[in-house]
């Protein structure tokens, strides 16, 4: 599987991101630049990523820095994918 | 039967054994013997609110086709009497198991319908219900992880950095600890999050009707989630034929926006009707039916 493909694939669908007008790699950064990520999206995020991967995310481990950019939220997938 | 025959809704309100009364809405045929009853298990929280739109089309569809379809707000949900604060989740199983017990009578075929949380509460009530089918949209698979999911919006302002973690024990230890708790504006009671901690998607011992799991997924190639799969895989090991399909559409239940997705009203349709009948236990072979369906050779 593609990591990034599908963390990306996973924003665009919970934020209704159109892939047309917005570009997403791993450079994008995310909070602060991305209005549509609010707390309730960051939830939605997580819960997507946690069906999508098989993973259990514990709210400790996570905090504003995993959602800073798409290239850390799938630095933070991988992470616990090789746990 | 016309597919688009004309369909009749009723409102109830009906006294339930464990006391309040609850919310019922019957979407059915109009002027015809329906061929068999669905009886829907919604799902919990927002989940239920971002779902509605889905569930009406869904029923609709269904009752246009012959089915008498049954919608039952749990105890404390919708226009069933109670606060949210008050339900638990004996509540609700006994709100499902009442409703298909009822529908159970009839010499016709019984679906319970689950979408999402409901659909623990619908494998419940399907082994105590003789006969009957399993519909699941979506499944939850673990209840204590959608438990930790749904209490997570309280921690969400301190992830997205706009706000501060919050002082005092988290939602989770007070309900451990007997407390009640409001997340995202709903009350939960130690009771109900109990029970949907404890509560796992089992297949039904001795279970023999069909069971179809319907998911959706933006994602290429289309596969079932990582947690659906590896449950499909232990009821096969007990024997249970799973008719699963993934089809592409939006998470309605978790977008910001309502969204709806027509290709899950169809197949819905389709197996209910019993017109596909195909049992892919594996993860490569429903991926390729759904393949085979998009390019019309199953429809």
């Amino acid at each position: 599987m593609n990591i990034e493909d599908d963390v990306i694939a996973i924003l665009r669908t919970v934020l209704s991101l159109d892939a047309g007008t917005r570009a997403l790699n791993a450079d994008t950064p995310l909070l602060g630049h991305v209005a549509e990520l609010d707390s309730m999206a960051v939830v939605s995020v997580l819960t997507a990523i946690e069906e999508r991967f098989g993973i259990v995310v514990d709210d400790d481990e996570v905090d504003g820095r995993t959602f800073a950019s798409v290239g850390s939220l799938v630095a933070f997938v991988q992470d616990k994918l090789d746990r | 039967m016309s597919p688009s025959g004309a369909i009749v809704q009723t409102a109830h309100l009906i006294a339930s054994q464990r006391g309040g009364r609850r919310f019922r809405l019957v979407t059915e045929p109009e002027g015809r013997e329906p061929r068999g009853t669905v009886v829907f298990a919604h799902a919990f929280g927002e989940e239920m609110n971002k779902s509605r739109r889905m569930a009406a089309r869904m029923a609709r569809q269904l009752a246009a086709a012959g089915w008498r379809v049954v919608q039952r707000d749990l105890a404390g949900c919708g226009d069933s009497s109670g606060e949210f604060g008050d339900a638990t989740w004996d509540d609700w199983l006994a709100d499902v198991h009442d409703e298909a017990a009822a529908a159970a009578n009839a010499q016709r075929p019984l679906w319970l319908w689950g979408q999402r949380a409901g659909a623990l509460l619908a494998a419940a009530a399907a082994s105590r219900v003789r006969g009957c089918h399993l519909l699941l949209w979506q499944p939850v698979v673990s209840g204590a992880q959608h438990l930790q999911q749904f209490l997570r919006l309280h921690a969400g302002a301190r992830i997205a950095g706009t706000g501060t973690a919050p002082a005092g024990p988290s939602p989770a230890q007070r309900l451990r600890a007997g407390e009640a708790v409001e997340v995202g504006g709903y009350h939960v009671n130690p009771s109900l999050a109990a029970g949907l901690e404890q509560a796992k998607l089992e297949w039904p011992a001795g279970f023999d009707g069909r069971i179809v799991w319907l998911e959706l997924s933006t994602l290429a190639p289309l596969q079932l989630s990582a947690a659906s799969s590896r449950c499909i895989d232990e009821w096969a090991a007990r024997g249970a034929t799973v008719e699963a399909d993934v089809l592409s559409g939006p998470p309605f239940w978790q977008t910001q926006e309502i969204e709806e997705c027509d290709a899950l009203l169809q197949r819905t349709a389709e197996r209910v009707a019993g017109e596909i009948r195909v049992a892919p236990h594996t993860l490569a072979a429903s991926t390729e039916l759904h393949h085979r369906a998009e390019r019309g050779v199953v429809s």
